[in-house]
């Protein structure tokens, strides 16, 4: 072997070494900027979870309990049932719009035609203060008839539990 | 170098003599006083009897013995085994040689992991070949070490950037994903919280209890039941229309329960030029939860 050959070989292996050496600290680094991102992921991932968890509980809470549950009986039923209680002889029922209102809840406007006495109508109001929390009694018109009894319009925004997501126009 | 090396290996005739274990520790010593004890640039060969035909083995019970075997401190020396045949007593023998390790560096010129030398047993050229102790190379082979080290670490250290990096990417992924999730929540929360500022709005401004406190005051005002026409509750508002015209103490009565008379339109005179006609009494009566009482 010669000398230059001598050097090359030592040159080679001082430039591997160096190389080597570059190589481990750079992945060092690498590895350590790793760490602080995998931290950081970490951490968004946490905060993220916490205040996913906060929005769900303060959309189950929704706006208030709900007059109707849909998935026991048609709301338009339910609602031709709680008034036919309150004394009103019910013609027809109807949903006109509906919107989400908290998890699995929906604030319905039902539209409802039928007949009452006046003790009704003042039976129906009192329920609609009572279930204030539930209920609106948006409008009411009623109108005298010959026979004592009055044709009555109403207009109610309810709380619905389960309602699907596009509901029936009309029912009974 | 290696042609001195070549030509001046020796070894004293009777170190064939016996085996290894025989050798008196004196012959080190009897090796340094004697007239053809090695001088550095020599490889000094032996010939030992063992029971193994395996160069390991053999290498081994010759690094245990090498402070019997060589002339010169161990530590000095790098030590090489051939097998050279069977003896009749059914062992077999082997020549060691045993090199100065200053030797050896002088005769391995260049990065040759091995130098082979030529001794001498009994008139009989014998090759042995010295690896190259990392001792005996010195700072090139400390940095071949420290080398090899490196790259294992720079291995190590790249896989586990490599996993590292992925627990990242599936971490940050998810984080993503929950981030959208929490948007989509944040939204729907909105909705839900418009939804509710509305209805609290409304459940302020719709009070049905007004229709109870209206009737209850008609028939105070009235005196008895009266007979209404028509009732209209919107906006939170009450107009209740009477069937008949209220007496003046009835409309006054109304008046002071909170009820506003909501003026009938003034019908047209049929003549201009002649007196304006009275306006009509109010059939119709308005209230709202503010002012029932």
């Amino acid at each position: 072997m010669s000398a230059a050959a001598d050097t090359q070989g030592r040159t080679l292996r001082y430039s591997l070494a160096a190389l080597t050496a570059v190589a481990a600290l750079g992945l060092g680094l690498r590895l350590a900027g790793q760490f602080g991102a995998l931290d950081a992921a970490r951490a968004d991932l946490a905060t993220a979870r916490q205040s996913a968890a906060d929005l769900r509980r303060a959309a189950a809470t929704g706006v208030g309990p709900p007059l109707l549950d849909a998935r026991a009986a048609s709301p338009n039923a339910a609602l031709a049932q709680r008034l036919a209680a309150l004394g009103l002889t019910v013609r027809e029922t109807r949903m006109l719009a509906a919107t989400p209102a908290g998890k699995d809840l929906a604030v319905a406007r039902f539209q409802a035609d039928g007949r009452a006495d006046p003790a009704a109508l003042d039976r129906l109001a009192l329920w609609a203060a009572a279930n204030g929390r539930s209920a609106i009694l948006e409008q009411l018109t009623a109108t005298a008839g010959a026979d004592g009894k009055s044709d009555v319009q109403l207009q109610l925004d309810a709380l619905v539990r389960g309602l699907p997501q596009k509901p029936p126009q009309t029912g009974s | 170098m290696l042609g001195r090396a070549d030509a001046t290996a020796a070894g004293p005739p009777d170190a064939a003599a016996g085996p290894a274990r025989d050798a008196p520790t004196a012959d080190r010593a009897a090796a340094l006083a004697a007239p053809d004890s090695p001088t550095p640039d020599q490889v000094f060969v032996r010939a030992i009897d063992l029971p193994t035909l395996s160069l390991r083995q053999a290498r081994a019970a010759v690094a245990q013995q090498l402070d019997i075997l060589s002339p010169l401190p161990p530590a000095e020396v790098a030590a090489s085994v051939v097998l050279l045949g069977p003896t009749e007593e059914g062992l077999n023998r082997f020549a060691v040689g045993i090199a100065p390790r200053r030797l050896l560096a002088r005769a391995a010129d260049g990065p040759a992991r091995a130098v082979t030398l030529t001794g001498d047993l009994d008139g009989q050229p014998i090759r042995f070949r010295f690896d190259r102790s990392a001792r005996a190379e010195g700072p090139a082979s400390w940095l071949e070490a420290a080398t090899v080290a490196g790259m294992c670490l720079a291995i190590v250290l790249a896989g586990a950037s490599w996993r590292l990096g992925r627990e990242v990417d599936a971490m940050q992924a998810r984080a993503d994903d929950a981030g959208q999730q929490v948007q989509r929540l944040r939204g729907q929360a909105a909705s839900v919280g418009r939804v509710a500022g509305a209805w609290r709005a409304a459940a302020a401004s719709r009070k049905a209890g007004v229709v109870d406190c209206a009737l209850a005051d008609l028939a105070k005002a009235a005196g008895g039941p009266v007979k209404l026409a028509r009732l209209t509750l919107a906006d939170g508002q009450l107009t209740v229309r009477l069937a008949e015209a209220p007496s003046d103490a009835m409309a006054a009565g109304l008046r002071e329960l909170g009820f506003t008379p909501v003026a009938a339109p003034a019908p047209a005179p049929a003549d201009p030029a002649g007196p304006a006609a009275a306006p009509p009494a109010a059939l119709e009566f308005r209230t709202d939860a503010g002012a029932c009482r």
